[in-house]
């Protein structure tokens, strides 16, 4: 049973039908003419075999577009996912809407604005927060970088980390044969996370990708495609065209999984950001990336596949242009009907995270939550018979039963905004968001953990770990 | 007629014309055209373009379009200058590329291009590039400074190979190591033993120039 999420009635659009089907004719064409580097040998043997035209030599595979579409219509239209808790499971897919964290390389000092690589420790209590948040209910890892561990080791040690810290359904990266081990932990603690493959822009997949994305299927793990990118350097100028680039990229992996395992879930990422012309900065909180989000998810749930889109922002503090962006974005997103947004705890775009921008993100989320519920109108919430009642002045409504019946229903009460009267707020210390998310995230850390991992499982984890580290030692990659 | 030629090859270069600038390169020296001289006039032509793309006029795409115009007329040149014995003059050699493990290229193109434009003599060769292809590459340019790229730290192992095989080489200490991409930092920096980094196309420029002592 799927717990929680979040429904979106009439998810805002912003491109006519007609337009939708021209990005997705473009998207079809373009894996037709020139189609995509695949950088796997046997991928490259499988798809000639599907019925794709496929020149060995220079990798490059043309996909016909009755493959596209079959392999378009065996996509489920949701899928559950799950952590090593199944009452936390969700379902991915229209018309959820959920919200998830960030993921970034490093902590941020939310007073400075300086990065800081986390010791594991520091990984572990980022994730007991985001475990208590109940808005997060999807959980990515929030940082990738380990203090004192091989790179190498980061993806197997987060995946350990993530089971230890989390019972929510959680992310997992492949990189260089990591799902080989992660796999062995998923299995162990029967979890089934949203493995994430990358697509390298313009249309090529890297070696490990493919390999990961056919074992990960293979083995029933359901799929997060993600295309990433940069609008005007290596996706077009145009938002149309980033669109037909990014649709035609995520249906290369959606053709990937469902020939390597037909009927797996797929979720398809809206990943893209305009470059600073100027600078040759990414700009992750630029507004295009909000049309072009919305629009994909427009896109994708009128082929019915799960859809995720993100935002995050360019400020390297927790301030004013950080909210700005990514709530503003994060917003619409909810509203269009994004199944998966992803944009608690991040400051600087992928580079930091921070758990206690996550308590005050998860309160916006909460903030978007309300607003998808919307206005119920019904006779007793029009409450023509309570005004008629109460009269004119000096009548009010603070007395009457249908005020203390609905008042708790219809607003939301916020724990980290500040509503008090200026008096009061002097008094009580002139707190800001930030100063009450650093006291609440001492009081998760004290007083909130996720039940440990049965004795058996962390020890089958150590030694899938161990396993890890002699593969990639042999490898000569530590 | 040579100076409408080469005239016409600062056109090329400015106006990000690929065709036209290897066209009046060809012309150039078909028609005797000391090589250094015209070459003199690519730098020129891409000097300017760095310093409006500097001072915010121009933007990446014209400034990456500039230096392809470049790049296409200045092999034609080299030839000739090789043919002449000559030697032009650059603020020193750079090898650029994105590390084996990783296809990312546009981070390292940035680089390349900027580079370029401020004056450097670049070269690309690539992404995806093994360590040994490395290391032959910055032999045989004679690099001054080898940048190289990588999207993520998962590379780290394959930066450091490449910084060992360079000391096994014995010309590590003859040259600088820079390297950049997104999740660069200066502690991994120090971790693969290069000696600076930078996590911005721009900056890169500002680190070659310190790095070989021109700024």
């Amino acid at each position: 049973m799927a717990v929680g999420g979040h429904f979106v009635n009439q998810p805002i659009e912003i491109l006519t039908r007609q337009e939708v089907k021209r990005i997705y004719e473009g998207a079809i064409e373009v894996l037709e003419t020139t189609g995509a580097t695949i950088e796997h040998g046997g991928a490259l043997e499988i798809l000639d075999g599907a019925g794709c035209s496929v020149d060995h030599k220079t990798k490059r595979v043309r996909f016909p577009s009755y493959l596209i579409e079959e392999c378009l219509r065996k996509c489920p239209g949701s899928f559950s996912v799950r952590g090593r808790n199944p009452a936390y499971d969700i379902r991915l897919g229209d018309p959820r809407v959920y919200f998830t964290n960030r993921t970034a390389m490093s902590l941020a000092d939310v007073d400075t604005g300086d990065q800081r690589v986390q010791t594991r420790q520091d990984f572990m209590d980022a994730v007991r927060v985001l475990d208590a948040l109940d808005e997060v209910q999807f959980v990515f890892p929030p940082c990738f970088e380990l203090r004192d561990v091989p790179p190498a080791l980061y993806y197997n040690t987060l995946a350990a980390l993530l089971l230890r810290s989390t019972e929510k359904p959680t992310w997992a990266g492949m990189l260089q044969g990591s799902e080989i081990f992660s796999m062995k932990m998923w299995q162990v603690t029967g979890s089934r996370p949203l493995v994430h493959v990358m697509v390298t822009d313009p249309l090529a997949m890297a070696e490990d990708q493919v390999d990961g994305l056919i074992r990960s299927a293979e083995a029933g793990f359901p799929i997060l495609v993600l295309p990433g990118p940069s609008i005007g350097a290596t996706a077009p100028a145009t938002l149309a065209g980033t669109l037909v680039l990014t649709c035609a990229e995520n249906m290369i992996g959606i053709v990937l999984a469902q020939i390597a395992k037909p009927g797996i879930g797929v979720m398809v990422g809206q990943y893209d950001h305009p470059m600073d012309m100027r600078l040759g900065t990414i700009c992750s909180g630029g507004v295009e990336r909000i049309l072009t989000s919305v629009a994909s998810s427009h896109f994708w749930r009128e082929l019915g596949i799960p859809h995720k889109t993100a935002a995050s922002s360019d400020s390297k503090l927790p301030d004013y242009q950080c909210a700005m962006e990514k709530v503003m974005s994060a917003t619409v997103h909810a509203l269009a009907g994004s199944n998966l947004v992803m944009f608690i705890g991040s400051v600087y775009d992928e580079l930091t995270f921070s758990p206690e921008l996550a308590i005050i993100d998860n309160e916006a989320a909460h903030m978007v939550a309300r607003f998808l519920e919307g206005i119920k109108v019904t006779e007793e919430t029009l409450a023509v018979g309570v005004i008629n009642e109460v009269g004119p002045v000096p009548g009010h409504y603070l007395s009457t039963p249908h005020t203390r019946k609905w008042v708790r229903e219809e607003l939301f009460v916020p724990s980290i905004i500040d509503r008090l009267a200026p008096a009061e707020w002097i008094k009580t210390g002139r707190k800001n968001a930030m100063q009450k998310a650093k006291e609440r995230m001492e009081e998760i850390l004290a007083t909130h953990e996720a039940s440990p991992l049965p004795e058996d499982q962390e020890k089958a984890i150590d030694e899938i770990l161990k396993e890890a580290r002699a593969y990639y030692e042999h490898r000569d990659m530590l | 007629m040579s100076a409408e030629i080469l005239g016409n090859l600062k056109r090329a270069v400015i106006e990000y014309d690929p065709e036209g600038a290897a066209s009046w390169a060809r012309q150039a020296v078909e028609g005797k055209i000391e090589p250094l001289k015209a070459i003199d006039v690519l730098t020129d032509a891409i000097r300017q373009v760095g310093d409006d793309f500097g001072s915010g006029v121009l933007w990446l795409p014209e400034l990456v379009g500039a230096a392809d115009a470049m790049q296409a007329a200045l092999p034609i040149l080299e030839e000739e200058l090789k043919k002449t014995g000559g030697t032009k003059k650059s603020l020193g050699t750079v090898v650029v590329a994105t590390v084996y493990g990783d296809i990312h290229t546009i981070g390292k193109t940035l680089v390349a291009t900027l580079l370029t434009a401020s004056g450097f003599e670049v070269h690309d060769v690539g992404a995806n590039v093994a360590a040994e292809e490395l290391v032959e590459a910055v032999k045989k340019y004679k690099a001054d400074i080898l940048a190289m790229s990588a999207l993520m730290t998962v590379t780290a192992r394959e930066q450091k190979k490449v910084v060992d095989m360079l000391k096994e080489a014995g010309i590590r200490e003859e040259m600088k190591v820079m390297v950049g991409g997104g999740a660069v930092t200066e502690a991994f920096a120090e971790s693969i033993g290069a000696d600076g980094y930078d996590p911005t196309a721009a900056g890169a420029v500002g680190l070659a120039k310190k790095l070989i002592g021109v700024e």
